[in-house]
């Protein structure tokens, strides 16, 4: 179990460096200049560039990036004019607030909903609930945010709330989709007809029983889920004016700036890692029968 | 166990979320205390005009700076700042400039002659590589300054200069005294980034720097000891704080601008968002400024270099497109589209026809003499027919020479709405005189690669933003320089107009005459006029919005277009 | 549930015959302009424009005249003054065109890129669980490396390498290309927990005890058990790739204008004034509500 916990976490680092080696060839390879912002002539552009050290072959730039990568100096900023480290670590604190909120919420809402959603005894209450999650569902998280932007700046509620919200409440629609099916799914299963039969009652077979035999298909995309939340949604970042780790992701790709891109991905692919890892711990602990690999 | 483990887990993660929610709250009711509250769009890179370019920094670096002149964004003429007077001798190569006594930094050290000659030389210094430094060229030598006395400075030009003091509103001066040193070990920069120590930064601007939030704001104070008053007496800056928000789009600046979280935005009001602005302001919320039609336009051009040059595109098999590089072509266009049309469907009403890169918003160089093309399917499709570009099929769409069809491929940035929407509208007029557009969307810097490299046929984009005088677009109008859209970074004017036009526009620069140089600028016009190597269809209304608490507000066209006089204004 | 099952039935098969009868639904051009009715609202009166700034319209005493059966279902008859049943965009193009047209190309664009990303993760998702080794670490470590990959950047760097014009099916096949390596390793994740699980159960063991090739238990117990997982995988991606086509062409890797897709009108709503002014832009997202609605109650198990 140690083991395989300690190659999982290596396995994760391994994944961080490989994001980041790949955004930064990528990035090199989109056509566009990083320098040029319109305002320089050739000839100062050029000695810029060789000030810089940027006329270098992107192969050579990208081994000395990784050659400091291991004593944590991820460059300066072309476009920001700042460290890199510190000016991602900053922003991917603001995204993980916000995004851990935001999961903490649609965990909340959604799992519940979706053990209602099936157990429920009122064919309403059972319908309604799927209405709506099939509704959040085919909204883009753009709109949502747009339309509780518009609402909220009516009403006083600070950005945070919103932005929380309107990541939340798609994720909250995907659980409860999840959590409800896998629901379905285990009815069929023998202990719960064996439970039925020696009279357990009904709430104490659907939290009890059913419940954690459900979690697993839940977990394997609630995993994915919380590393798409946690790591920032462009959208919704741009229509809060919150700025976080999406919004510098793509900025840093407009502007071909190579190691903030790079290092963006970099955390990004760990905060994904991450999550998955926990998440298959989770499905570990509760069911012990399948290993992790 | 396992249960007990569980009810833990979820209490502790219930706890964990209450507490991240209140953090969000919190943070956000203490900003409320502030007096003036703008947005910027990101972060400045620097706040020193010397160190960088980006329009944050060239926003907060007129907040925090002063220079020797300004230019009045309103009248886009030349005011004295730092410099209370000047004098131009020996046929404009050398300029004395009065400094004004009672200009002081914000330490309360005195303005002096010793700081502008160090300013002006530190621009020119390779280590910083300031992006100034070529504006503050003439003929490629630098202009050089030296002290007469201390409140006297002498400048020398290498060459008679048309332009004359105006590039000088874009320097900053410094304190020799504390920066000198910095310079001379090559670390100026570091000491004028957002996190830098706000002790380490002496300027003569209205305001000083109090505190930087990564991310999210810019906080500045005013400077006690900043040298203007206003016509009343009062001192400025008249607000006692300025706070800079980090707003990356323009919805949510508009969303800040009507919920009176900010007072005032970064740019001008878009179209689709003036009903709004406009029902705002009935209700006394925003004040609104019409300033008539913007400084940029949009242009259309094709790419005019010859295949086989660096920047041509090598076609398979001859040079099958040459039509599209015929003039005859792009005067079809010109008449092909109707600007009144184009006017409603892209601004929704709010814009004016222009005929000219310099547009009517640019005062003193517009040249109203030029008029547009009449709009004419018959004119356009005759000039087409001079090429050989007909339907010869009866299908509706022409065809070349060679029997292809008549098709380019139209590059327009992505997600500019307007541009997008433009490009759109163009392709639905061109259909009608027979000719296929096909749009292809890019982003910016994608798009300046192309424009660079040469490898696109049809490009509709603008130039960036820059100052009135036309010395200010050398590079678009020169065919050596990199913005000369349609054939960049020519080693040697390959057409004939193209070798006219460099003449016009070197000559008046070495112009002192102001009547002369306009006669000149007006020739250069014609000529771009007369050849089209770029079409111009419209200039967007300008309006502002700022909030309706502002008082002495005074916005111009000119970028930053209500920050540049932000020591005037005041809060009802 | 039947009667579900009818109802979402029926309601993709009605979504799916407009889709592909759209030239005879359609009631004008796809890509004809109406300056002059700009965010014009739903309407089969006759509304002029009186005033552009803000839009106001005025109804007229007489009635749109129509045409019905010439080459459309019904069409009007005046040019300059177009039949909008749901209204028109901030280009006076209407929706309900757009719309019909636009149909197509998501619904098909989610089919390609649906099957592509359920074949393959299933497949892979069943390999993986089938047996604890290190072909299970190795396809999950890859499906990791998929899910942390910033697909923005892939597209980006596509879009910029590749010719500035693609021939359509080009472009369709790239774009299902994308939306499967953006689906499949989530489809591959969810059938693996549940294959993992299911291998230790008795009968699996029981029926390797007696004997049973690797092929049928992966045939008759796990495929079976994973289904459901694979079919609400399939539900959850439906509107995700309705809605990743529009991320698709905000980054320039769409279809070039004027071809409309659900997408592509999708972000002419994301105005909040216009928003505000002109809710019927909205128009889209309901349909993506009501595929996704169908199909919800075609997989519906109770």
């Amino acid at each position: 179990m140690r083991r395989v916990l300690a190659a999982r976490l290596g396995f994760a680092l391994a994944l961080v460096v490989c994001a980041f080696i790949g955004v930064y060839v990528l990035t090199a390879l989109a056509p566009g200049d990083a320098l040029d912002d319109g305002l320089r002539t050739s000839a100062s552009l050029a000695a810029e560039r060789s000030r810089l050290g940027l006329d270098q072959p992107v192969l050579s730039r990208l081994a000395t990036r990784l050659g400091r990568l291991a004593v944590l100096d991820l460059g300066t900023s072309l476009r920001y004019n700042q460290p890199v480290l510190a000016l991602v670590t900053q922003r991917t604190a603001t995204t993980v607030q916000s995004g851990a909120a935001a999961l903490l919420l649609a965990l909340v809402i959604g799992i519940p909903a979706g053990v209602l959603g099936s157990r429920a005894r009122s064919p309403v209450v059972r319908h309604g609930i799927s209405a709506i999650s099939i509704l959040l569902l085919s909204l883009p998280a753009l709109v949502v945010a747009l339309v509780l932007a518009v609402v909220a700046s009516g009403a006083g509620v600070p950005s945070f709330a919103v932005m929380v919200i309107s990541l939340a409440l798609p994720a909250a629609a995907v659980v409860e989709r999840l959590q409800s099916r896998a629901m379905d799914a285990v009815q069929r299963e023998l202990c719960l007809d064996a439970a039925r039969a020696r009279g357990v009652p009904r709430g104490a077979i659907t939290w009890r029983h059913a419940w954690p035999l459900s979690l697993p298909s839940v977990l394997g995309v609630v995993g994915i889920l919380a590393g798409h939340l946690l790591s920032g949604a462009l959208a919704i970042e741009l229509v809060t004016a919150r700025s976080g780790l999406g919004l510098l992701t793509f900025e840093a790709l407009m502007a071909r700036d190579l190691d903030l891109a790079a290092a963006c991905a970099a955390a990004a692919a760990l905060i994904v890692g991450l999550a998955t890892l926990t998440a298959d711990l989770l499905h570990l602990w509760i069911d012990p029968r399948s290993a992790v690999p | 166990m396992k249960r007990l483990g569980g009810v833990l887990l979820v209490l502790l993660l219930v706890l964990g979320g209450l507490w991240l929610l209140r953090d969000g709250r919190t943070a956000r009711r203490d900003a409320r205390n502030v007096e003036l509250v703008a947005t910027l769009r990101s972060e400045p890179r620097s706040l020193n005009r010397l160190l960088a370019g980006d329009r944050a920094s060239l926003v907060a670096s007129q907040l925090i700076h002063e220079p020797l002149v300004r230019v009045n964004h309103v009248t886009q003429a030349l005011e004295p700042a730092l410099a209370a007077s000047w004098t131009v001798a020996d046929g404009g190569r050398l300029v004395r400039i009065t400094l004004r006594p009672d200009a002081r930094f914000s330490d309360g050290s005195p303005v002096t002659a010793a700081d502008v000659v160090f300013s002006l030389a530190a621009v020119h210094d390779p280590r910083l590589g300031s992006p100034l430094a070529d504006s503050l060229r003439v003929n490629g030598a630098p202009l050089t300054a030296r002290a007469l006395d201390t409140q006297t400075v002498e400048l020398a030009y290498p060459a008679p200069f048309g332009p004359g003091l105006r590039p000088l509103h874009a320097l900053p001066i410094l304190p020799s005294a504390r920066y000198a040193s910095l310079v001379g070990a090559g670390t100026l920069a570091a000491a004028w980034t957002t996190d830098a120590p706000t002790a380490g930064m002496v300027s003569a601007g209205p305001f000083m720097l109090a505190r930087h939030d990564p991310g999210v704001a810019v906080h500045l104070v005013r400077n006690p000891h900043y040298w203007r008053t206003a016509d009343d007496g009062t001192r400025l800056p008249r607000v006692d704080r300025l706070r800079l928000d980090i707003v990356p789009s323009q919805d949510a600046e508009m969303l800040r601008l009507r919920s009176a979280q900010a007072d005032i935005i970064t740019a001008e009001l878009r179209p689709d968002d003036l009903p709004e602005a406009r029902a705002l302001a009935a209700q006394g919320q925003l004040q609104l400024f019409e300033l008539g039609p913007s400084l940029d336009t949009d242009m259309l051009w094709f790419n005019l270099a010859p295949p086989g040059s660096p920047s041509g595109v090598e076609g398979p098999g001859g040079d099958r497109r040459a039509w599209l590089r015929t003039r005859e072509l792009r005067e079809a266009i010109s008449h092909a589209v109707d600007r009144a049309t184009f006017i409603n469907a892209v601004y929704r009403g709010a814009a004016v026809q222009v005929s000219g890169v310099i547009t009517p918003g640019n005062h003193v160089w517009h040249a109203p003499e030029i008029t547009p093309r009449p709009f004419s399917l018959a004119m356009a499709g005759e000039q087409l027919d001079r090429i050989g570009v007909r339907d010869r099929n009866g299908d509706g769409v022409r065809e070349d020479i060679y029997n292809a069809p008549a098709k380019f491929t139209l590059l327009v940035q992505q997600g500019h709405t307007i541009r997008q929407r433009a490009a759109l509208v163009l392709q639905e007029a061109l259909a009608k005189v027979g000719l296929q557009v096909e749009i292809a969307s890019l982003d910016a810097r994608g798009l300046q690669q192309r424009l660079a490299e040469g490898s696109y046929e049809a490009m509709y984009h603008a130039l960036p933003g820059s100052d009135t005088d036309p010395s200010g677009l050398m590079e678009f109008w020169l065919s050596s320089g990199r913005f000369h859209l349609w054939h960049p970074a020519q080693p040697a004017a390959t057409t004939r107009w193209e070798q006219e036009l460099d003449l016009l526009m070197t000559r008046q620069l070495s112009m002192t005459d102001p009547e002369e140089r306009r006669q000149t600028v007006l020739q250069a016009q014609k000529l771009l006029d007369t050849e089209l190597p770029v079409i111009v269809f419209a200039a967007p209304l300008v309006t502002i919005a700022t909030s309706a608490r502002l008082a002495h507000v005074t916005p111009g066209l000119l970028a930053p277009q209500v920050l540049w006089n932000a020591a005037d204004i005041g809060v009802r | 549930m039947r009667l579900a099952r009818a109802i979402g039935g029926l309601v993709l098969a009605t979504l799916c015959l407009c889709a592909v009868c759209a030239p005879w639904l359609a009631t004008g051009d796809v890509a004809t302009q109406h300056p002059d009715l700009a965010l014009a609202p739903p309407s089969l009166n006759r509304r002029t424009l009186v005033e552009r700034l803000p839009p106001t319209y005025r109804t007229l005493d007489e009635r749109l005249p129509l045409t019905w059966f010439s080459g459309t279902l019904v069409r009007s008859a005046d040019p300059s003054e177009p039949l909008l049943p749901l209204g028109s965009d901030s280009l006076g193009r209407d929706q309900w065109t757009r719309l019909l047209h636009g149909a197509r190309l998501s619904l098909g664009l989610t089919l390609s890129g649906l099957a592509g990303a359920v074949l393959i993760g299933t497949a892979v998702g069943l390999l993986a669980g089938r047996r604890e080794g290190w072909l299970d670490a190795a396809l999950m470590r890859v499906a990791d490396l998929f899910i942390a990959w910033p697909a923005l950047y892939v597209v980006l760097v596509l879009r910029a390498a590749l010719p500035l014009s693609l021939p359509f099916s080009a472009l369709f096949a790239l774009m299902t290309f994308v939306l499967t390596l953006a689906g499949w390793p989530i489809v591959a994740r969810a059938v693996r927990a549940v294959t993992a699980s299911e291998r230790g159960r008795e009968s699996v063991l029981a029926a390797e005890a007696a004997g049973a090739s690797p092929t049928w238990i992966l045939r008759r117990h796990l495929l079976p058990a994973a289904t459901p997982v694979i079919v609400t995988q399939a539900l959850l991606l439906v509107p995700a790739f309705i809605l990743a086509e529009a991320t698709l062409s905000f980054v320039s890797l769409g279809f070039s204008e004027p071809t409309p897709s659900w997408g592509t009108m999708l972000r002419e709503a994301s105005n909040p004034f216009t928003l505000r002014h002109a809710p019927w832009l909205l128009a889209p997202a309901g349909a993506i509500a009501l595929v996704t609605l169908g199909v919800n109650l075609i997989a519906e198990k109770r």
